[in-house]
């Protein structure tokens, strides 16, 4: 399992790339963070529950990386795990862990503004599952 | 391949208008119920045209955009036009308020984006000794970047009050004055907007992001008056050579990406829902007379009220701080938005002007244009790059005629922010420019190497092609002293 970026001309592309679906989306979720902090200083301290739904794979999709952003802006954090206990076409249930950003210690980069629909795919490809979406920065 | 296979080369297509320089034209065909246009040179045309052979193509979506109900006159596309969401960045469409469509698309994630200048009566003489102070009390004083909170803390009736308020509710707060609401657009705030269609989580987004700049293309700039190419209309907006005055860039922060991303989901279903186009999964739309519809478009408006008092609060700190540095006063030139859509007369119709990545550009005469202004038509600020020029403009009769009072909105990129990264190292781009006089003051090196001025065309271009068309006019051309990023 892995993630990486794809080019896109104005903003970002973000691709999580797993055994499964739910490695896919963990790894989106890597992907998703490591453009705004250097991931590996962001220590593990407190987790969260975090349940989306949606009405397809896609919209799925969209609802979970929405979601992890909106709760870095209102909680002032950064994540850096994350961990996906159940998911459905329709709903995922996750625990994500990280901490409260403190400037002297995380070197903040670029803030996402939105996962969206440009490029958004949920596919089996190559005997892998791969999740990702263009992100608007 | 998106949007529709259409594999005629593009030469087929792309026209030029006779009698007209500067004007484009792709006539109707497939879906499209109404031509498009588009303003630029030789040079934009072709990039327009190399561009449509990839996956990610303004042209395609022009085409797309031209297919939704309701368009009137034709899908426009500004000189700096570039693939956005669904809606190319640069684009305009107008549709008819009874029989139209309102789509996510034609707004974008960062709702009323825009740019506000400040004039000042200093000269390049004034600034010299105390630029760097000034540039530290902005970059001390203006919260930029990520997970920096503004110093306005509301609470959740406090955000509903802003959201159908705008500026003049933290003008009342004691942030800025009656002077800088009269030279905003629509007087700093949008009618018809309804906190109830704003989901909780946008608004606790909202609580401590009031007054922020944000990171990505945004920026607080220090400038100079360069050079005037319009004595009596530089006259009525109070400009002159040499001049100091300051701009800043910035939108609705993550209260607007969040009505961006709540209504995204709603808008693809509302299509399916009453049966319209959907050639891009991006270009969801809703009848502007549905419940979903309406619901959107009073979200939109206080999505544009939130970047209004945004700019109103940022406004006054920069004001503060040129009281403390240079105890001289601050004029507000304009504010204007360049992510909207608006219900306005043109022609004598209701239409929804959804402008994405362009400047509303009213002509002399608009009865919304305050007196100062009403000879001459309304401020059209243009933002250039990091070490590049940028514009002010005036709207003109014709641009009222052909693009509903609407014009570019700035440089647009040519290269991705990963080539961009590639290319360039944030500290050495700060050093050359340096050498060029302009300090940069970032709180990421990261997103200064994302920003190099070689990532975006040439803002000349972009300028000269709108004004050689006749839809605007060049006023004055202004460079960067200092630069405040996230």
């Amino acid at each position: 399992m892995s993630y990486e970026y794809f080019e896109h001309r104005a903003d970002i592309g973000i691709r999580g790339i797993g055994e499964n679906i739910k490695e896919a989306f963990e790894q989106i979720a890597m992907a998703l963070f490591a453009i705004m902090v250097e991931i590996q200083e962001v220590e593990k301290k407190e987790i969260e529950k975090v349940t989306v739904e949606g009405l397809d794979y896609e919209e799925l999709l969209i609802a979970w990386l929405s979601e992890l952003l909106y709760l870095k802006d209102v909680g002032n954090k950064m994540y850096s795990k994350f961990h996906i206990l159940e998911i459905e076409k329709t709903s995922l249930n996750a625990e994500i862990l990280g901490e409260k950003i403190d400037l002297k210690k995380h070197k903040l980069k670029l803030e996402v503004k939105a996962a969206t629909w440009t490029q958004l795919e949920v596919k089996r490809f190559n005997n892998k599952w791969i999740a990702q979406c263009v992100v608007d920065v | 391949m998106r949007g529709g296979c259409l594999m005629e080369k593009h030469e087929d297509f792309i026209k030029e208008v006779k009698g007209r320089k500067n004007l484009w034209t792709i006539p109707k065909r497939g879906n499209m119920r109404v031509p498009a246009f588009i303003y630029g040179d030789n040079v934009i045309i072709d990039e327009l045209k190399a561009d449509y052979q990839r996956d990610w193509s303004a042209t395609r979506q022009m085409i797309n955009v031209a297919s939704l109900p309701g368009i009137q006159k034709g899908m426009l596309a500004m000189s700096d036009v570039h693939p956005g969401y669904g809606f190319p960045i640069g684009g305009v469409a107008a549709f008819d308020a009874e029989e139209g469509v309102v789509s996510m698309a034609g707004v974008g994630y960062d709702i009323n984006c825009g740019v506000r200048t400040m004039l000042t009566d200093l000269t390049n003489n004034d600034l010299n000794a105390k630029k760097e102070d000034i540039i530290n009390e902005l970059f001390r004083t203006v919260p930029a970047g990520l997970g920096k909170p503004g110093k306005v803390k509301l609470t959740i009736a406090q955000v509903d009050e802003l959201l159908t308020g705008g500026a003049p509710y933290v003008v009342e707060m004691g942030y800025g004055n009656e002077e800088d609401l009269l030279f905003s657009e629509q007087k700093g705030v949008a009618k018809g907007a309804n906190p109830a269609n704003v989901s909780d989580k946008a608004k606790r987004r909202q609580y401590d992001q009031i007054g922020t700049l944000g990171s990505g293309n945004h920026y607080l700039e220090l400038q100079i008056v360069d050079r005037i190419f319009d004595e009596s209309v530089a006259n009525a907006f109070g400009l002159f050579k040499d001049q100091v005055i300051t701009t800043l860039h910035c939108g609705s922060r993550g209260l607007g990406h969040q009505i961006g991303t709540d209504y995204s989901t709603l808008l693809v279903r509302a299509s399916k829902k009453y049966n319209l186009p959907l050639p891009d999964k991006e270009l969801g739309s809703a009848p502007i007379t549905s419940e979903e519809g309406q619901r959107y478009i009073s979200a939109v408006n206080a999505g544009i009220n939130a970047a209004l008092a945004n700019r109103q609060v940022i406004a006054h700190l920069v004001r503060e701080a040129f009281r403390k540095v240079f105890n001289v006063e601050v004029h507000q030139l304009y504010d204007v938005g360049h992510n909207t859509c608006k219900f306005e007369e043109h022609g004598g119709k209701n239409v929804l002007v959804h402008r994405k990545g362009s400047t509303r550009a009213f002509g002399p005469g608009h009865p919304e244009l305050h007196s100062r202004y009403q000879s001459v038509g309304q401020p059209v600020l243009i933002g250039g790059t990091m070490g590049t020029s940028s514009y002010i403009l005036t709207g003109t009769k014709l641009g009222m005629e052909e693009t509903f009072g609407s014009a570019c909105h700035g440089a647009g990129r040519s290269m991705s922010r990963t080539q961009a990264k590639k290319k360039y190292w944030g500290k050495t781009v700060i050093q050359n420019l340096a050498q060029k006089g302009i300090t940069v003051k970032a709180h990421s090196f990261a997103g200064v190497a994302e920003e190099a001025p070689g990532a975006y065309k040439d803002v000349n271009r972009v300028v000269n092609a709108m004004h050689d068309s006749g839809v605007v006019k060049k006023v004055a051309q202004v460079r960067p002293v200092g630069v405040i990023k996230g």
